[in-house]
């Protein structure tokens, strides 16, 4: 794919209050991960979560020009992260859709005396869970967004969103318990 | 939904506990808590599923990253190469994906092995690699082993993109 010379202009018009740009930027962006996903995931197991998120900053590195101001990058990074999610969640539904229609065993059905641990969840239940909590506190579903979909450290994700490591690494302890409780059924209060 | 301020009471409490050593976490929730016992489970429960070791969150978006990978592979499946239709996967290695493929052009009926390496562009180590496997298994004639028959590049148009040709080495090694 050819990167757009002007995917930095619309990344500052997106900033700016232009709605109009994340709509051309959307396509541009999904179509780099979706093809920087096909080139550099490993099926190694142990490895491949790491690929995922390498893919979100190697699609940074390709966009967006390396003189683009530091506001922006982390309008790229949320935008990145939140694209990747839909990638990776769209991949996993129409996956299950496809296991549906050619009749494929359902595992859990099969051994009705036996249920998964609680920690055991696919990235649909995150999703959903995910969604509650952006709805709870935007603030937490955020950072969970840029850690574990966008793959950026503490420090980076404190500089995207103007605050500090520590808090970052609370918010995700937070997050991230609240999470798995709402995918395990325990519900906080 | 959980009311605003009742949210902001576990959220302040979660975050001084984290704060607190596990020894003096109980005291001091219970007295933080009073008898608001509802709020106190609460905030134990997350105590709880912040005490675990594993990241789940990362094996979530892991497998689906796999997956993903594996969608990607799947798409050879009924295309050509050579003379050989690609009939489905043998096994994953590393770095390699092994696949069956079955003569398809009304010659004689032969099943062959098909090696694909993956990303060979990205990696050229990975292709001399492979260049010197291809060399040595070109020289060895052993019923254990499998007999090399011939190799090449794959032009993988799904990679393409637009973003040059994406090349393959692939070799076939006949199915024993």
């Amino acid at each position: 794919m050819q990167v757009p010379a002007n995917f930095t202009q619309l990344l500052t018009e997106w900033r700016s209050g232009h709605p109009q740009a994340l709509e051309r930027l959307t396509p541009l962006v999904y179509d780099e991960l979706r093809r920087l996903a096909r080139n550099y995931m490993r099926a190694e197991r142990g490895s491949h979560t790491l690929q995922a998120t390498a893919v979100v900053h190697e699609a940074f590195l390709r966009l967006v020009q390396a003189n683009v101001a530091l506001q922006d990058r982390g309008h790229f990074f949320a935008l990145a992260s939140r694209l990747m999610r839909r990638v990776l969640v769209d991949h996993a539904k129409s996956r299950s859709r496809m296991k549906r229609n050619s009749g494929a065993r359902d595992l859990a059905a099969e051994s009705p005396g036996e249920t998964l641990p609680p920690v055991d969840f696919d990235v649909v239940a995150l999703d959903d869970a995910l969604e509650g909590l952006q709805q709870l506190e935007p603030r937490l579903g955020q950072v969970i967004e840029l850690h574990y979909f966008g793959g950026l450290t503490y420090d980076q994700i404190a500089a995207a969103v103007g605050t500090s490591a520590a808090t970052v690494h609370r918010d995700i302890r937070l997050a991230r318990a609240w999470l798995l409780n709402e995918i395990g059924g325990t519900r906080p209060a | 939904m959980i009311p605003r301020t009742r949210w902001q009471q576990i959220q302040s409490l979660f975050e001084q506990m984290i704060d607190t050593g596990t020894g003096e976490r109980t005291a001091r929730l219970a007295s933080a808590c009073g008898d608001d016992l509802e709020l106190r489970a609460s905030v134990e429960s997350l105590l709880k599923s912040d005490a675990r070791r594993e990241d789940a969150l990362l094996h979530a978006i892991g497998d689906a990253a796999e997956s993903l990978l594996e969608e990607h592979q799947d798409r050879l499946i009924g295309t050509r190469v050579g003379p050989y239709r690609v009939a489905s996967i043998l096994g994953h290695g590393g770095m390699s994906t092994v696949y069956r493929g079955e003569r398809d052009d009304s010659q004689y009926q032969q099943t062959v092995a098909i090696k694909v390496l993956q990303h060979a562009t990205l990696h050229p180590r990975l292709r001399s690699r492979l260049h010197s496997e291809r060399h040595i298994l070109a020289t060895l004639d052993h019923p254990s082993i499998a007999r090399l028959i011939d190799s090449g590049d794959l032009e993988d148009g799904n990679a393409v993109s637009g973003d040059g040709i994406c090349r393959r080495r692939v070799h076939r090694l006949l199915l024993r």
